[in-house]
């Protein structure tokens, strides 16, 4: 087993990161499922049309609210968007993070003389 | 031949059962597969735009489809003639060179981190969640996330050479590879 160093500043990273994700995916969507809306969007009809919006700000005029979600989706968005800029923090991180050459070198052959 | 993973998560012991031969071959194939998609992506706005004379306009994506997403205010940064022109630029030059680094296993975790801050973009903006949150622009996202994760590049991929090279014989440009 090769020698595996996990930092505390990857550690908080990898476990804020989980718990965003469960609450945003399954947690918050079997809630939205459950109270009644098929989707994570505000549902609207219209005569024959029908479609979705973010917000009940955003359907059309005239246009009738189907569903709503209990939790809007730019809500559970916002908890996604913070897991991802976490993780794509992290990788910056550890990019510049000062610490030991990764553990297998591999030597250049104009050095192996 | 099948390996044994041991390690610590959270002070839990994890076993994990791989074999090597079937990770290597299906991580080359999400390579293959991936970087394929965003070279296609790229290639034909590159195509349209200096080719075909059909220049790519990213124009409606910043003033319009990113209305009431999250990432509004961002976008609103680059809501000018300017900030139209660069992403113009960017998106169909960047989709070209991330699928290149992806697809040929040249700079694959910088390659996909790049492609992974892309989709991004893409997850909030197109917010395409009628059907789910977990939309295909946020399987991208994971598939690049897993690609430098895993640092595919080294798998019948250019890094494999590249990080034998003089210039790759430090810590840092060694993450930006495979």
């Amino acid at each position: 087993m090769t020698d595996e160093t996990i930092t505390t500043v990857e550690k908080a990273v990898m476990l804020a990161n989980a718990a965003l994700v469960v609450i945003a995916m399954p947690v918050i969507g079997l809630i939205v499922t459950l109270g009644g809306s098929m989707s994570p969007m505000v549902s609207w009809v219209q005569g024959e049309s029908s479609g979705y919006a973010l917000s009940a700000a955003g359907i059309p005029e005239g246009a009738q609210v189907a569903a709503s979600p209990l939790i809007g989706p730019n809500a559970r968005a916002l908890l996604i968007a913070v897991a991802l800029v976490l993780f794509g923090l992290l990788a910056v991180y550890k990019l510049f993070q000062p610490g030991a050459e990764p553990s297998e070198s591999v030597v250049p052959s104009s050095t192996e003389n | 031949m099948t390996q044994t993973i041991e390690t610590k998560l959270f002070g839990s012991d994890i076993s994990l059962e791989l074999n090597g031969a079937w990770t290597a071959y299906w991580l080359f194939i999400l390579r293959v597969l991936t970087g394929w998609w965003m070279l296609h992506a790229g290639l034909t706005k590159v195509w349209e735009t200096y080719v075909l004379g059909q220049p790519f306009g990213a124009g409606w994506f910043i003033k319009f489809a990113a209305s009431g997403t999250i990432l509004e205010p961002v976008l609103s940064v680059f809501n000018s003639p300017a900030g139209i022109a660069f992403t113009n630029f960017m998106i169909p030059w960047g989709e070209l060179l991330i699928g290149l680094g992806v697809l040929l296993g040249a700079f694959t975790r910088l390659a996909a981190f790049f492609g992974a801050f892309l989709m991004f973009f893409f997850y909030f903006v197109n917010a395409g969640w009628s059907h789910g949150l977990f939309s295909s622009d946020l399987m991208g996202l994971v598939l690049f996330v897993t690609i430098a994760v895993f640092g595919a590049g080294r798998i019948w991929g250019l890094d494999q050479y590249l990080e034998r090279m003089n210039f790759a014989q430090n810590r840092f440009a060694r993450l930006l590879m495979g």
